[in-house]
């Protein structure tokens, strides 16, 4: 599998070695050599100088055999007319832009690019670790409809049974971990301070579970 | 008719005092706050208005109005910026006609349908194409 990575900042970058670890064909674009130059050091793959929607630059990548690409430059409209041009010109079989305007991002979800809006995902992120410690979100499923959510367990809410934590169809429990062994709860087990609960938990599911861990 | 324009630097500006003195009604939108001023009260004394902000943001091009254009020119000098305005005017507010500038003609094999344009225009190749018919018209002479 080949992909094609335009833009080689930190997460471009991250992106290549990963991708790489995986057993990925890898090529990056970045119109900046003093970035391509330390990646190059550690990537097997190709390092290409060149604007990511270059003809040259991506036909050196290889974007005529090219399984994936994915545009994070630090430039929305970059971003959207490499990720365009690969899936409609060159008919790249998956495209990927990371776009910061959440709105734009919107639009181009809906004209056929699939878009990462990393500037909401990362408000969503840190509003939720700073309002409620006590939850972490270990995946979203989907667009972000449901979450697996880490519920640490205080002393205020041991005693509770793990059926007392869910919600039919907003909150479900799915395994404790206690001394750092995982289980799937029975739903009479009584939770522990100390506990881990995993949750599956829908958005509309989010506000309760932060209300029941205040209380 | 109704033309929105992208871009209001020399080409964009220009432009539009020129199509606002054939009668046509017209608005800019440049993002450059110093531009801005600078060529606002000219274009208004046309009749012409001028909208300062990002014009690949759809809230500026919604505020200027671009469902109701005919016509959109997408002229600012970054090639990405213009593609990017001829790919919302057509597929997200169903523009008639786009018109696009076109900076680097190392670019010019993208500004198709595939990105909404209608015309490109590039300098360049424009000043290329003059210059090879008087070289052919003169060695024929």
């Amino acid at each position: 599998m080949k992909v094609i990575i335009g833009g080689c900042g930190r997460v471009g970058s991250m992106l290549a070695l990963r991708f790489e670890a995986e057993g990925y064909d890898v090529a990056v674009i970045d119109r900046d050599p003093a970035v391509l130059l330390p990646l190059s050091k550690q990537l097997k793959g190709r390092t290409i100088r060149g604007l990511i929607f270059d003809r040259d630059a991506l036909d050196q990548a290889g974007i005529a055999e090219c399984d994936v690409f994915v545009a994070v430059t630090s430039g929305d409209n970059s971003n959207v007319v490499a990720a365009t041009l690969a899936k409609n010109i060159f008919g790249v079989p998956q495209v990927m832009a990371r776009i910061y305007d959440p709105r734009r991002a919107e639009i181009y979800r809906r004209l056929g690019i699939p878009t990462v809006s990393s500037v909401t995902w990362a408000v969503n992120e840190i509003l939720s670790l700073l309002m409620h410690p006590t939850l972490t979100r270990d995946a979203t499923l989907g667009n972000g409809e449901v979450s697996l959510v880490r519920l640490a367990v205080d002393a205020d809410m041991a005693g509770m049974t793990v059926a007392g934590l869910g919600r039919a169809g907003r909150i479900r429990p799915v395994a404790v971990v206690r001394d750092g062994r995982a289980f799937l709860p029975q739903a009479e087990e009584l939770i522990a301070a100390g506990d881990l609960v995993e949750l599956a938990v829908s958005t509309e599911g989010l506000g309760e579970l932060r209300d029941l861990t205040k209380a | 008719m109704n033309a929105l324009i992208v871009g209001g630097g020399l080409v964009g500006s220009e432009l539009a005092h020129m199509l606002a003195e054939a009668g046509i009604t017209m608005s800019v939108i440049e993002q450059s706050e110093g531009q801005c001023d600078l060529i606002e009260p000219g274009l208004n004394e046309l009749g012409v208005r001028v909208f300062c902000g990002d014009g690949n943001e759809p809230a500026v091009l919604e505020e200027a109005d671009i469902s109701n254009a005919d016509v959109v020119v997408a002229a600012t000098g970054d090639d990405e910026d213009n593609l990017v305005v001829c790919l919302l005017a057509k597929n997200e507010y169903a523009v008639g006609l786009t018109l696009a500038r076109v900076n680097n003609p190392k670019n010019a094999w993208l500004f198709t349908e595939a990105f909404g344009v209608d015309v490109p225009v590039s300098q360049t190749t424009m000043i290329a194409e003059l210059l090879r018919k008087q070289v052919a018209d003169s060695s024929r002479a």
